[in-house]
């Protein structure tokens, strides 16, 4: 029932966005869409295992690169692959690196989780910087793809991403991460395997990213380490989420788009060195201080609370 | 008929305290059975030794004849053998049937062939199917604890350990939980309580056992554990047995 | 000629070991005992070197002498960061999610106070240039920077009145009785919320005094704070969550760590050397290299 309400919700914005596209000519405003689409894609696998989990990575941009060099490695080397073949290439080959990479990281939790994953952030970066077979700083150039198809294909991605997330964590595995979050004792106790059950979140998490990461390939046209491996990418993806509503599908959406518009605002209005990282911390405490959960349930529970006393003054 | 869970020589101790020094306790199938002891007795301990979450410096934990000691807890509970913690520790997030929900997918998928109810006929055992669709974190204790009971219920098990079920309750919920445990009994699932309360014991149980200061004192129906000399001495003081035959 | 290239590598890594070994020792004392979780002093670290910085290239203070006023200063933003920012996330239990809370919001803290460099400072490279600064000592023919001499020894130092006052003063013992239960220390007449802003505000101490022998060693940029964050959790993990002496031979092994791979290997790697040491040391010792109790 609810799922049918979200297919069709979907396919509604999808239209909108295509009309939207006509009127507009694929132009700047078509540009950002997809540009906070795929950090939308990012996020909502990030939310998987930071919000579902409850383990914070701050190295999601391995898998977001991952996926990118997927699709860049190739061209880079004069191979003739379909780009699009190679995207969902990337997200396979991101899930892979997760699975196994899960095996030492997944044997720590909640703090030491999160530097390990910093210390993966590194360590990966700057393999790629030194390795001159991965065209070390260099980066890669591909041939810019038909953005009347690409744009499109982006949002079209974005909007099953978000309905199958939505969809996965009613499902009995989706219960199960929320399960080993909320008290991983009892959840051994009723027979949850907790290794395998985080290991699943990460692997599909990575996926996700990585397909994020190998849409960003082509949608820049261009990958180099620092702004697919970079530390900058990993905050952006994990911002969106905790500032949106960690835990939640609508919440991480609503985080995303907030965190990016705001970032570029920010970029192209305040002038003054380092104004952008100020918004961000900024609104960062502000909600983290008024809303421990984030924008979309403190929102949530203002509604319930507004709802509450309307309900008591009938 | 042998015991369906059987503790064989138990030995464990924090740092230097002895809390167990060799205990054996063997529970027969569809039985519903007591564990009373002094507070800092091991009762809560020794579930934790039976469900795998610690290890016993010596001795074993026999199911059905096999050996669970050095098994996962996951393991543990997907054979059969569900849990009710003393302090509640429901999935807050999540509402009473989600939480069965999650216990059937995971253990309960396992042991299909040992169902005895539907989902939602758990939530009417277990008092909840008003509340089904609230979540946990907003509920009352009782029902923290009814949730508890459906998610160890949901899990489709043959031995069911209640830690102190009665804690925290009036005495009219208690009675509905003594009469939801003779249920489960009479549909043979094998019941294991550990309590303060010595009526709710005595009222239950079919076999007591008496844990005081590492040892089993006594075992036996409640009526002669209430009347043991040691058991006395060890859990009133030496005084009278008043409370006992109350 | 071999063999002093390596002693002086070693003594080198140890020298700039003791800065991260004092960051660690920053985070061990409110997470090893109150369980805060600080993001933050890493950037607290900058801002101080960038006010040593301030304080040396207007007034000609000696970064030393300036430690007299930064201090209290940076013991009090502590202060005031605790009681303002932390204190309700101070009730919430681990698992509700404590330190994801704490994390959170003292990252934004730090991203404030960099952005605050960036827009004061800007993004160049600075460098406080005493005269001392390259001055060194010599032992055969080995040399040692003399800000390498001062940097072990406040570590040592700090370390040996830190444990002075956690063992015999009052303050200490409160301290020590929040450290093990909240609500039973909160039930004694402790005020567990003010421990905790003066744990805060030593910790913050401690980072000025990282900060000071950082910026007298390398050249500062507002972007560093995050990394020197990370390298003091490296030390704090590696040293067994907590342990004030672990956190310290493990800061001083990250340094060492660091400077032998730039001996041997590619500097730029180093880093990545430390943190698959990291990695590797989580799959076998996930407890840490030198876990207390």
């Amino acid at each position: 029932m609810n799922l049918k309400k979200w297919i069709l919700s979907g396919i509604f914005a999808f239209i909108l966005y295509l009309v939207f596209l006509s009127i507009t000519d694929a132009g700047f405003t078509a540009n950002f869409i997809a540009y906070i689409c795929l950090f939308v894609i990012a996020g909502q696998g990030w939310n998987l295992l930071g919000g579902y989990i409850g383990e914070i990575s701050f190295g999601h941009a391995v898998f977001f690169g991952i996926g990118a060099y997927t699709v860049g490695l190739p061209v880079g080397y004069g191979l003739d692959i379909n780009l699009l073949l190679l995207v969902f290439c990337g997200a396979i080959v991101a899930g892979l690196f997760a699975l196994i990479i899960s095996y030492p990281l997944l044997r720590v939790q909640g703090f030491p989780f999160l530097v390990g994953t910093y210390g993966l952030g590194i360590v990966v970066k700057s393999i790629v910087v030194v390795s001159p077979a991965l065209f070390a700083t260099r980066g890669i150039f591909l041939k810019s793809y038909d953005k009347e198809i690409l744009y499109p294909l982006i949002v079209a991605i974005t909007i099953a991403v978000i309905i199958f997330v939505k969809w996965l964590v009613e499902q009995d595995i989706g219960l199960k991460f929320k399960a080993v979050r909320d008290v991983p004792v009892a959840a051994r106790m009723i027979g949850i395997n907790i290794y395998k059950t985080k290991a699943t979140a990460l692997v599909i998490s990575a996926v996700l990213t990585g397909l994020a990461g190998g849409l960003f390939a082509l949608y820049g046209s261009f990958v180099n380490p620092s702004a697919c491996f970079g530390e900058n990418t990993s905050i952006f993806i994990l911002l969106g989420p905790y500032i949106g509503g960690i835990g939640t599908v609508l919440g991480s959406l609503f985080g995303s788009t907030i965190v990016i518009i705001l970032q570029e605002l920010a970029r192209s209005l305040i002038k003054v060195n380092g104004g952008h990282y100020m918004l961000m911390g900024l609104l960062l405490i502000t909600v983290m201080m008024v809303s421990k959960e984030g924008i979309y349930p403190g929102l949530v529970k203002l509604m319930g609370k507004v709802k509450k006393a309307g309900a008591k003054r009938e | 008929m042998a015991p369906i869970l059987e503790v064989k020589d138990l030995k464990k101790s924090f740092g230097g305290l002895e809390v167990f020094s060799g205990i054996n306790i063997s529970i027969e199938e569809n039985q519903i059975y007591g564990i009373i002891g002094t507070n800092g007795a091991g009762k809560t301990t020794l579930f934790n030794i039976i469900c795998g979450v610690l290890r016993p410096d010596c001795g074993s934990v026999l199911y059905k004849g096999v050996d669970i000691t050095a098994k996962e807890t996951h393991q543990i509970a997907a054979m059969g053998i569900g849990r009710c913690f003393q302090t509640v520790m429901p999935f807050k997030s999540m509402t009473p049937y989600e939480n069965a929900r999650v216990a059937r997918a995971a253990a309960g998928k396992l042991n299909q062939d040992r169902q005895k109810f539907s989902l939602e006929e758990i939530m009417e055992i277990t008092n909840l199917q008003d509340k089904m669709n609230i979540r946990t974190q907003e509920l009352s204790l009782p029902d923290k604890k009814n949730v508890e009971i459906a998610r160890a219920l949901a899990c489709n098990p043959e031995v069911i350990l209640f830690d102190e079920v009665s804690c925290g309750l009036s005495g009219e919920e208690i009675y509905s939980r003594m009469e939801l445990m003779r249920n489960l009994a009479k549909l043979g699932i094998t019941v294991v309580v550990v309590e303060h309360i010595m009526l709710f014991i005595k009222e239950i149980c079919d076999q007591v056992s008496v844990l005081h200061s590492g040892k089993v004192i006594c075992s036996g129906t409640p009526k002669e554990v209430a009347e043991d000399e040691g058991v006395i001495e060890a859990y009133l003081g030496g005084k009278s047995n008043e409370n006992f035959r109350s | 000629m071999e063999l002093t290239g390596l002693i002086q590598t070693i003594f080198g890594g140890i020298g700039v070991g003791s800065i991260y070994a004092l960051l660690g020792l920053a985070f061990a004392l409110v997470f090893g005992r109150l369980k805060i979780c600080s993001y933050m002093h890493g950037d607290l670290a900058i801002l101080a070197a960038y006010m040593g910085f301030f304080l040396f290239n207007t007034l000609g203070v000696d970064p030393f002498l300036s430690l007299i006023v930064l201090l209290p200063i940076f013991f009090f933003l502590g202060y005031y960061i605790q009681t303002i920012f932390m204190k309700p996330f101070m009730s919430m239990e681990v698992w509700q999610g404590r330190y994801q809370a704490q994390i959170m919001v003292t990252w934004g803290i730090g991203m404030c106070i960099m952005a605050a460099e960036f827009m004061i400072w800007s993004g160049t490279y600075r460098i406080i240039s005493v005269p001392y600064r390259n001055t060194t000592l010599a032992f055969a023919n080995i040399t040692i920077p003399i800000v390498h001499i001062l940097s072990v020894a406040s570590l040592v130092v700090i370390y040996t009145v830190l444990n002075y006052v956690l063992k015999k003063t009052d303050l200490g013992i409160s301290f020590r009785a929040c450290s093990v239960d909240r609500v039973t220390a909160m039930l004694t007449g402790i005020n567990y919320q003010r421990i905790c802003a003066i744990a805060f505000g030593i910790s913050s101490s401690i980072a000025v005094v990282a900060g000071t022998f950082y910026a007298l060693t390398n050249q500062i940029t507002p972007a560093i704070g995050l990394e020197l964050t990370f390298k003091g959790w490296v030390a704090v993990i590696i040293g067994g969550m907590g342990s004030l002496g672990g956190v310290i031979l493990a800061g001083l092994l990250v340094g060492l760590v660091e400077s032998l791979t730039s001996y041997f290997w590619i500097p730029a790697l180093k880093e990545a050397v430390l943190f698959v040491g990291l990695l590797i040391l989580l799959i076998t010792r996930p407890g840490g290299l030198f876990k207390s109790r």
